[in-house]
């Protein structure tokens, strides 16, 4: 089976920029356009790497997150934030609910996937004993 | 002498390195750049190290099929591509496992140690910037390819730990059931609990001792294997019917039988079941005249009283029985008709009306004079309709 990755963001634009840079990828991609979808889909689908943007109508990034952080199998998934601003309040608030890094938009796609293919090498450190 | 058509660092005499060692040369080998001529010096310098199995991947994507296909030892990763870049091939591998597994050298360009960082921190094992010195090359692969090999070895070993703890859990589960063929799983449980001695009295139970006659007679005119055949299938029998009503068979001395009801675990109707396992081996036994076409006879004797009971000695022991008990129903069997279950006062006592008795008459016994006794003719809801 392969890893499941989820993309919450109003904006179909950046949706679809994602699904294009994650094609490649051996992964199922899974879509939200606000944050209520993104927790249905997550709740479902346990995705192993949430894309996920700040400001989003119906439910924003951060209400996303504090459901999320309550909910015993979401709470430890990686998520990578997408925010048009980063003001030290904002970084402070989601790394308190477990954001593994950020990229301010507009972003360069690159910055991205280096952020991801760090973030998930550190899930995947305990590989030794994985026998 | 410097090789002109490798892609190496030729700024000084290069000396040719040596060949890796002939464990590593075998291995396999993938090359990932989008420029055919990096493809190409890679690849020659690979070769020219000794190394036979090496592949290549045009680009990222190319590169993600071919980890798909095949388990490789190791990626040399050029990390400027277009379309899909380097970084974007090791973020894929992270998520997947099914590309991972397999370590990573990246070949940058770029010769910023930030660059390296990041690299490293996206879970390669090591960066070399292009085009690579062949020493320096030599020496990152062989490390590389090295700790693989010991990291393999170890999930193999893990594996046949694995494999060999099943193997002993699957040896403990065989003993523990010839254990319990033996002894009682009560009187097992506190051997394994680590008593020593295991003796207890015990106020009432109920003894049955079963002795086949004319066995020996038979014995002198059938060749050894068949009678074993046959005192086997007779004892089986029994084996089945103690089973099956909840007694404790003891031991079977030569060409007798002997149970108890009541133990090792006291229950209140240790007579009846005593009584309607005696009545079904009789049975048994006639059953099995039929199928052998032989005419052997039993006689039955059982007994209640008190016992004590438990296990003694070091090698080969049983759990067994000792007291008047006893004595008094071997002494009911020995004093029984063929074919009849003989039983004590005592036993009838605790028989109650379930049972259709006979009296029989008086036995003298060893220790307590004349015993009342009777013989067991039948249930007693059998009987019903008959008076």
């Amino acid at each position: 089976m392969n890893p499941k990755i989820l993309s919450v963001d109003d904006s179909k634009t950046i949706r679809m920029l994602l699904k294009r840079l994650f094609t490649p990828f051996v992964c199922e991609l899974f879509e939200a356009g606000d944050g209520q979808e993104g927790l249905d889909v997550a709740t479902r689908e346990k995705p192993n790497l949430i894309i996920l943007d700040y400001n989003m109508p119906v439910m924003d990034g951060v209400t996303m997150l504090r459901h999320m952080r309550e909910n015993p199998e979401l709470k430890r998934t990686p998520v990578i934030m997408l925010t048009a601003e980063a003001s030290p309040g904002i970084i402070a608030t989601v790394a308190r609910l477990g954001v593994r890094d950020y990229v301010t938009k507009p972003f360069d796609s690159d910055q991205l996937m280096e952020k991801v293919a760090r973030v998930v090498a550190l899930e995947r450190r305990p590989e030794i004993s994985e026998a | 002498m410097s090789d002109n058509n490798s892609i190496t660092a030729s700024n000084e005499v290069s000396v040719k390195p040596e060949e890796v060692s002939e464990s590593l040369k075998s291995a396999e080998v993938l090359v990932v750049d989008d420029s055919r001529m990096m493809r190409a010096g890679l690849t020659r310098s690979l070769k020219q190290l000794g190394f036979t199995n090496i592949s290549e991947a045009v680009d990222g994507q190319d590169a993600i099929n071919k980890l798909l296909d095949k388990s490789y030892d190791l990626m040399l990763l050029d990390m400027e591509m277009p379309e899909m870049n380097g970084m974007e091939v090791l973020a894929a591998m992270n998520l997947n496992p099914r590309l991972g597994g397999v370590p990573v050298i990246v070949i940058s360009g770029d010769e910023q140690i930030e660059k390296a960082v990041q690299c490293i921190e996206a879970g390669a094992e090591d960066y070399l910037t292009k085009p690579p010195h062949q020493t320096l090359l030599r020496a990152r692969v062989t490390t590389s390819l090295e700790k693989k090999r010991l990291r393999d070895l170890d999930k193999l070993r893990f594996a046949q730990l694995q494999a060999e703890k099943e193997l002993v859990e699957l040896e403990k589960e065989k003993s523990e059931k010839l254990l319990l063929n033996i002894l009682p799983s009560a009187i097992a449980g506190r051997l394994k609990g680590g008593e020593k001695t295991i003796a207890n009295g015990h106020a009432t139970v109920s003894v049955m001792f079963a002795d086949l006659c004319g066995f020996t007679a038979l014995s002198r005119k059938t060749n050894p294997a068949e009678l074993v055949a046959m005192l086997n299938g007779i004892f089986t029998a029994f084996d089945t019917i103690v089973e099956k009503y909840g007694v404790e068979k003891i031991k079977t001395i030569g060409d007798c039988y002997m149970m108890v009801g009541g133990l090792p675990i006291h229950r209140d109707d240790h007579a009846r079941v005593v009584a309607a396992a005696a009545l079904e081996m009789v049975e048994a036994l006639d059953l099995l005249n039929e199928q052998n076409g032989t005419n052997l006879k039993m006689r039955v004797g059982i007994h209640t009283g008190p016992v004590v009971a438990g296990v003694i000695g070091k090698i080969k022991f049983t759990y067994d029985l000792w007291g008047d008990t006893v004595n008094v129903a071997s002494r009911m069997e020995s004093s029984g008709l063929p074919g009849m279950v003989h039983l004590s006062e005592q036993t009838q006592t605790a028989l109650q009306d379930h049972f259709v008795l006979e009296e029989r008459g008086f036995v003298e016994c060893k220790g307590l004079g004349q015993v009342k006794t009777f013989f067991l003719k039948g249930h007693a809801e059998a009987q019903a309709g008959g008076h």
